[in-house]
């Protein structure tokens, strides 16, 4: 008994020395965030900054289009993670459900796309985006994402599958259309599925960085990580500031997480299971 | 049988609604441009002018660039640390919250916080606490009497640097998958070994271990993709450098294709990479017969 109690301890001193790891890089930069400029240059440093400066917060304002920034993040992040959600859960409805000459065939190609590197993709679609004039425009980053789902449908489907046909040939006999069977009966039920489609596209498009570094060119089109990147260029090595900038970029995504912690983590472990 | 042809032609009229959309998607963003870049790989094109076809020439170009074989060199000392260290750590982290210990939503969290952080946010925290003068890393050596050296600066240290920061940062994630499996094992598998008087690492190697193949496995293979395919990391954090120490594919790509507007070679170098993740993929296929599926 006494063995194991040391262990547990032994576990827990273990955990709280990880944790320290894994929150001192986050301490560090809003610590280095609110301390006056020259402040962040004292040897030994200041674990607490000795005058709280907001203004450097307020500075980023006014000196980047933050505000844009975060506009520009937050709209294509919610219209690319509704859009395919909706329409990775049709594709993957049909697939598991109904009956069409060439499916094994076709589904392939949503399984390569799985396989396919951005790499691959990325050059012909600057040079296609660039003839449609689909450079420097937020198009480019929300329309491919949101048809081009292969995991969302792979995982989509699965959960599809093990759906009773039953339910579906009952609505049927009732006169439900496919539409109203779909939207009413299915996908309530791989709900669980579609959080984890929702999470990974929400952590996927916030974070996303070579896509829009590629096309975006004005400012004020710039999504955050963009921005964040640009940052040294901004402030040059006014560290305060950039730390203050990079603190403001980080808490979007940590509420949202906050809020659906439960959808995250689930979603994640599902990944792991059914991808 | 005429009600089963009406529903079937009514069938196929729901099939194009839902399947269209994202078919269309997947041949103009995906299928079409993973073809189109073998072709540009065999042109010499700088998007002002016409594309004019050159053959093996870019292929060539690469294969004679001495900067190429150090770039695989790169990517490959990346990829080989990063991923075993990242699984290791994190198999052993989650084998420790699996313990019925209180707080676990709490460290749960804490170890996934830096993976919700963009890799960009992470790697400018990470640039000022890798500074050589200013830097927390270096100042808490100085503690110990070790003066740190210039991380980012030094050839020697900078991909030990990157292989650091992207640990840190991607270990939560996997400790989350790993530990959602390891509450999938049965309980009474362990209960029954612990009552035969088998020991913690023997339970832990014996049971938890082969039961956890499947998920290592994925694991395995997804990492090696990512560790594969970096970018941000060597771009935000040491600019590719000191002296190329940390170009990598894509950095090396990204160069050839965006600052050189050499769409061909870019190509080619894509392609090669494209050709290194198949290959892996095939073997992936053949080692998946070791892997203990059933539960």
């Amino acid at each position: 008994m006494s063995i194991k109690k040391e262990n547990n301890l032994l576990a827990v001193i273990t955990l709280i020395l990880l944790t320290i790891v894994m929150l001192l890089p986050f301490y560090w930069m809003i610590n280095t965030s609110l301390k006056v400029e020259l402040e962040v240059f004292t040897i030994p440093p200041t674990w607490v900054p000795s005058k709280i400066m907001w203004s450097n917060y307020s500075g980023v304002f006014d000196r980047i289009p933050f505000v844009q920034g975060l506009f520009n993040s937050f709209y294509i992040t919610a219209l690319c993670t509704v859009g395919t959600v909706f329409f990775s859960s049709l594709t993957a409805y049909a697939f598991a459900k109904m009956q069409f000459r060439f499916k094994g065939p076709l589904f392939s190609i949503y399984l390569l796309s799985m396989m396919i590197p951005f790499q691959i993709t990325l050059i012909p679609q600057f040079i296609l985006f660039s003839n449609i004039g689909w450079i420097d425009s937020h198009l480019a980053l929300i329309i491919p994402f949101i048809f081009t789902n292969g995991f969302g449908v792979f995982m989509l489907k699965q959960f599809f599958q093990a759906l009773p046909d039953a339910l579906i040939e009952s609505a049927l006999i009732d006169g439900c259309s496919q539409w109203k069977i779909f939207k009413s009966i299915m996908l309530p039920q791989v709900q669980p599925a579609l959080a984890s489609v929702a999470v990974f596209a929400i952590i996927a498009r916030w974070n996303d960085f070579l896509g829009p570094y590629v096309i975006l060119i004005s400012p004020e089109k710039f999504t955050i990580p963009i921005l964040i990147n640009a940052l040294q260029g901004f402030f040059s090595s006014n560290w305060a500031q950039i730390m203050a900038a990079t603190t403001m970029s980080i808490i979007p995504l940590l509420i949202v997480y906050i809020f659906a912690q439960k959808y995250f983590i689930e979603g994640i472990s599902l990944s792991g299971i059914k991808g | 049988m005429q009600i089963n042809k009406v529903s079937h032609s009514k069938d196929l009229k729901w099939v194009i609604i839902f399947v269209a959309p994202t078919l269309i998607g997947q041949l103009i963003f995906m299928l079409i441009p993973t073809i189109s870049s073998f072709l540009i790989g065999f042109a010499d094109w700088n998007l002002f002018s016409a594309p004019s076809f050159v053959g093996l020439k870019n292929y060539k170009y690469i294969f004679d660039d001495p900067l190429f074989y150090n770039v695989i060199k790169n990517t490959l000392v990346f990829t080989l640390f990063y991923v075993p260290l990242k699984i290791v750590i994190a198999l052993a982290i989650a084998n420790l919250i699996n313990k019925k210990i209180k707080g676990v939503v709490f460290f749960r969290s804490v170890f996934f916080l830096p993976a919700l952080t963009s890799m960009v946010a992470i790697s400018v925290v990470w640039l000022w606490l890798y500074n050589t003068e200013f830097g927390l890393i270096n100042i808490l050596l100085s503690y110990i009497g070790i003066q740190g050296p210039d991380w980012l600066g030094d050839g020697n240290w900078a991909m030990v640097s990157i292989i650091v920061m992207s640990i840190w940062q991607g270990m939560g994630y996997a400790m989350i998958i790993i530990l959602a499996s390891l509450q999938n094992i049965p309980t009474t598998l362990v209960e029954a070994a612990n009552i035969d008087g088998a020991s913690k690492s023997r339970i832990f190697f014996s049971i938890k271990i082969p039961l956890l193949t499947p998920t290592l496995f994925f694991l395995l293979i997804t990492n090696i993709f990512y560790g594969l395919q970096i970018f941000t990391e060597p771009f935000v954090l040491t600019k590719q450098g000191p002296a190329d120490a940390t170009n990598v594919l894509t950095t090396y790509m990204y160069d050839y294709a965006f600052r050189f507007q050499k769409m061909g070679i870019g190509s080619a170098i894509a392609c090669i990479l494209f050709v290194i993740m198949a290959i892996i993929t095939f073997f992936q296929f053949k080692f998946d017969k070791w892997v203990n599926y059933e539960v």
